[in-house]
Formats: C-alpha cells, sequence, structure tokens
C-alpha cells in the first residue's frame, strides 16, 4: 500500500478506494477529475518530506506572541 | 465640495473634512453612492450594495457630530466589506452558491468595531468562492475587474475589496489575507493593503478558509490610513481563539520616522527566480529607493523560502478540506468544479501529513526568524508578474510557461504562512499601464514599524496619487 511519504505513485484502484472511505461515491465520474488533484497532493507531501524537521515539534498552537515565538 | 473630488479622499483627507463640519458624512455617503452607481457596471465590485442603511447611517452621524459626539478618524467614512465578513441580518454569501442564502445572526468582531469607529458601510463586495483564488475569478457572480485596464482582473480573493477602493467608490474596504488575498488585489489594483500580524486581528465573524492563516486586513490608498483602520479594528477578542493579547498601540506612531536607522533586509533566492522583467526592474528600483532616504540596504540569504509554497499548500487544503467537509461531500456540485477539486484534495492528506507540514512550517519560522535578525524589515515584489488578462492561466517569464495561479503566490505566501505582518505599496507602472507593488515584511508585532517604513517610501513617490483611466 503507498503512504503519502514514500512508495509507489498512488494507483487509480487505492485512489478510488481512499475515495469511498472518505465518503465519496466510488461510482461518481468526478472521482476522475478529482484523481490528478490528489495525486499532486501526494507529490507535494513526498517533496515535504526532504525538509529536515528534526527536533522541530510542529506548529499546531498557531498563536503568535509579540516575541515572535509560535 | 464636487462628489468626484471627495470620492478622490484618503480615509485621512475625508476625516479631517468631517472632523471639521466641512463635509458631512451624507455628503460622503451620497458621494460614494453616485460613484458606484457610475462606476460598477464597469468593474462589477459590488455583490450587495447596502445604500440606504448607508444613508441613514451617515444621517446618525451627522447627528453625532453635530451634537459634539466624534468617534474618530472613521467617523462618517463609507467603507466596503468582503463578502464573507458577517453582517447581521445582510446576506453573506462567502463568493459561493452553497451559503448563497447565509444571512449571519450577528456581526462578526471587526466589523463591530467598524461600526463602533463610526465607518460606514456601503455594502458587500465581490470575492472568489470562498476566497480559494488568488486571481479573483468567480464564476458563480462574476469577476471583478481591475481598473486600470477593465479587461485584466483586479487579483483576488479580494478582489471587489480592492477594486472598490481603486475605482473611488470608497476610501477603504476590508479583505482578507491567506496567501496574499490582501497584498496580492492591492498590487494589481495600484492601491495599499496591510496584512496585519497573525493574532492581531480577530477572525470571529469571518468564514474561514485556513484557520491558521487567515488575516483580516485593510485595502486603503495609503499607509497612513492602513494604520488608521488598524487603530480601530485591532485588540484581544476572545472569541478568536488565535487573538493575541499585546495591549494598546498607535499604528501611526513611526509614520513620521523616516529611513534613518531603518534596515531593510532583501532575500536573495526564490522570489527573484521567476519574475517579470518589469516588475523586477520597478521594485529594485524601490528598493534603492528605500537606500537614498536614508535605510541600509542589506541582501541576505534566505533559501528556505524555497519550502514556502509546499507547506503552504498542504496546510491550506487540510484546513479548507475539514472546514468543507459536509458540505462539499453533500452539495459538491454548487461548487466550482475548479474550487471545489482544490478543496477535495485536501480530504486525502493524512493527519501524520499534515503534521509534518507543521513541523516544516516551525522550522521554515525559525530559518526566516534567524534571517531577519539583523533587519527591521524585508523587502521583495508583492507579485512576480503583473495584473493578468482575465481568463488568462498561464504567464510566461523568460521564454517559460508557467501555471499563473502558483506563479502570483511565490512572494506573498511565504509570509502569511508565518503570520508576519507585510504591506504591499505601490511603486511603478509596467509600460502597458498596469501597477507594481513592493512588499514590506516585518517580524511579528511590528506592523507599526513595517508601516513606519511603507510610508516613509510612500511620501517620497506619488505611485499612489495616481488614478486608473475610468472617467
Amino acid at each position: 500500500m503507498a503512504t503519502q511519504s514514500e512508495g509507489p505513485e498512488l494507483s487509480k484502484e487505492l485512489f478510488i478506494a481512499m475515495a469511498e472511505q472518505v465518503g465519496f461515491d466510488p461510482a461518481d465520474s468526478h472521482l476522475d477529475d478529482l484523481y490528478p488533484e490528489v495525486l499532486a497532493r501526494f507529490t507535494m507531501i513526498r517533496n515535504l518530506q526532504q525538509v529536515d524537521v528534526s527536533g522541530v515539534d510542529p506548529a499546531v498552537h498557531y498563536g503568535l506572541t509579540p516575541t515572535g515565538e509560535a | 465640495m464636487a462628489e468626484h473630488v471627495l470620492t478622490d479622499l484618503s480615509i485621512a483627507e475625508l476625516g479631517a473634512l468631517i472632523k471639521a463640519k466641512e463635509v458631512s458624512p451624507v455628503e460622503a455617503v451620497e458621494a460614494s453612492i453616485q460613484r458606484t452607481d457610475a462606476m460598477d457596471s464597469k468593474i462589477g465590485a459590488f455583490i450587495t450594495p447596502t445604500p440606504e442603511p448607508a444613508r441613514a447611517a451617515a444621517k446618525v452621524a451627522e447627528q453625532e457630530i453635530m451634537a459634539g459626539r466624534y468617534r474618530g478618524p472613521l467617523h462618517g467614512v463609507p467603507f466596503a466589506l468582503k463578502d464573507l465578513y458577517w453582517t447581521k441580518g445582510i446576506r453573506t454569501a462567502s463568493g459561493s452558491r452553497v451559503d448563497a442564502d447565509f444571512v449571519p445572526a450577528e456581526d462578526g468582531t471587526v466589523v463591530s468595531r467598524l461600526y463602533e469607529a463610526g465607518a460606514i458601510p456601503m455594502g458587500k463586495v465581490h470575492l472568489s468562492e470562498f476566497a480559494f483564488d488568488g486571481l479573483g475569478v468567480n464564476k458563480h457572480y462574476g469577476t471583478p475587474r481591475n481598473p486600470w485596464n477593465t479587461n485584466h482582473v483586479a487579483g483576488g480573493s479580494s478582489s471587489g475589496s480592492a477594486s472598490s477602493v481603486a475605482a473611488g467608490m470608497v476610501p477603504f474596504a476590508m479583505g482578507t489575507d491567506t496567501g496574499g488575498s490582501v497584498r496580492l488585489p492591492a498590487s494589481f489594483c495600484g492601491i495599499t493593503g496591510h496584512k496585519p500580524s497573525f493574532g492581531l486581528v480577530s477572525r470571529h465573524g469571518i468564514t474561514p478558509l485556513s484557520w491558521s492563516m487567515d488575516h483580516p486586513g485593510p485595502l486603503v490608498r495609503t499607509v497612513e490610513d492602513a494604520a488608521l483602520v488598524m487603530n480601530a479594528i485591532t485588540g484581544h477578542d476572545p472569541q478568536d481563539a488565535s487573538s493575541a493579547d499585546i495591549g494598546a498601540r498607535d499604528f501611526t506612531r513611526y509614520l513620521g520616522k523616516g529611513a534613518q536607522g531603518l534596515r531593510v533586509g532583501v532575500p536573495q533566492e526564490f522570489i527573484w527566480d521567476i519574475i517579470d522583467p518589469e516588475v523586477k526592474a520597478a521594485v529594485e528600483a524601490a528598493i534603492q529607493h528605500l537606500g537614498s532616504l536614508g535605510a541600509t540596504v542589506t541582501p541576505i540569504a534566505l533559501p528556505e523560502l524555497s519550502h514556502a509554497g509546499p507547506i503552504f499548500g498542504l496546510t491550506i487544503a487540510s484546513e479548507a478540506a475539514t472546514y468543507h467537509r459536509e458540505k462539499i461531500l453533500a452539495h459538491g456540485d454548487l461548487y466550482d468544479p475548479s474550487i471545489r477539486i482544490r478543496i477535495e484534495g485536501g480530504l486525502f492528506i493524512s493527519a501524520a501529513a499534515y503534521l509534518h507540514a507543521q513541523r516544516a512550517r516551525e522550522a521554515y519560522r525559525r530559518a526566516v526568524a534567524t534571517a531577519m535578525a539583523d533587519v527591521d524589515v524585508l523587502a521583495v515584489p508583492t507579485v512576480v508578474v503583473p495584473s493578468p488578462a482575465v481568463g488568462q492561466d498561464r504567464v510566461t517569464i523568460d521564454g517559460v510557461e508557467h501555471p499563473l495561479r502558483l506563479t502570483i503566490l511565490r512572494a506573498s505566501q511565504a509570509f502569511s504562512l508565518i503570520g508576519l505582518p507585510a504591506m504591499s505599496v505601490p511603486c511603478g507602472f509596467t509600460n502597458g499601464g498596469l501597477p507594481i507593488g513592493m512588499q514590506l515584511v516585518g517580524k511579528p508585532f511590528t506592523d507599526d514599524i513595517v508601516m513606519g517604513a511603507a510610508n516613509t517610501y510612500q511620501q517620497s513617490t506619488d505611485w499612489h496619487l495616481r488614478k486608473p483611466p475610468l472617467d
């Protein structure tokens, strides 16, 4: 199974299965239009894995303080 | 005073006349209505004009001022609201069909604060559907045109906000900026736009696009006007979980400071790699001009700018998809197909991928903070291309074709991603007569310093005084 961080490109079959889990009708022809967008997102995710984040916590509490710390 | 002259005035100029009782709010509002009636068939800025409530509010403002109850520099001054600001009893469609019948039960915080300051709403203006398009295209309600050339877009997503100000319909309008949606249309339309520090202006009562990156901000004619609007709309709001509490601040305090001692950093990478030659020349000249005024201009290294795009892309897609999930799965056919796909793509991003992006975002924030350690502001283009033609979706630079929607965000999303204050000021025109903007970016909560720098530049140039050829 493809992960979002590495591995083979997302197959159409796996995409359809994921789409059904998300809540789409797997027979909806709209998914043909959506598939390239999701592939692009997966490529973006893979590219971002190249950024070194070792020792960095996620910025999930997104309010800044006057000193600029997140 | 002749109405066409009234509609040319800045907030500061009009406000001073109102304070001196030389101009009534009733006159200011009538001038705005007449200008809008004359111009909006060409521009298409307003989705819901509200002339009669504006006239009634102007009458009240006039009575208050005549009775000695002057509220401040926005009292009696007309303005417009991007149609995602919640307005009690007035439809707030957010540029969408799916929310076409949404009538808020309350005003948002910014709207309430502007009302308290005595400003007079002239109505709601267009935007991209749910603010999710930098070109300002709206397939449901129409795409506002650029007053400098109506074959070109105003830019987005605050398209109606920028075009209404540039066309003289209102002295100021409120927009929101997630990846550039205040600065970008301000640049395209030859006006001034300020994206505040994240947390400085409440997001309460504004339809969200991306909770962690949405910034309400003003589109105006001058830096001074931006400071006056900021004075009215800032302040801690417990209804916004990300609202900062930094105490009272007068954003006009550095407007007269000048450039002496100002340290300007110019990042050398990424933003300048793909840029229209005329934009590049104009912004370089503007930065040089800041130097000639006394600022110290220093090239700085910031290669991490290239990380901003993917971090921004994953963050906005995830957050927008989370907000829209139920609506878009049930009523996807009501969305513009291109916006629908951008939102739906976010439903496939895992929590792990989103959190990795937030780790990269924090690493990026630290890199920018380090790069800015010895400067007060960064100076870069606001947008690397001038306003494109309506319908254009590719741009060719130095013989290479690029996707327009990604290209126009290269210089702006890098700073909204980490909440830095950023301002766009007009700094030139292309040979074809389209405006160009310079962006000044500050450290967190130094909006007043950014405004001081921007005002110093603006007061020594006349780009902001030029009027589009509409009349």
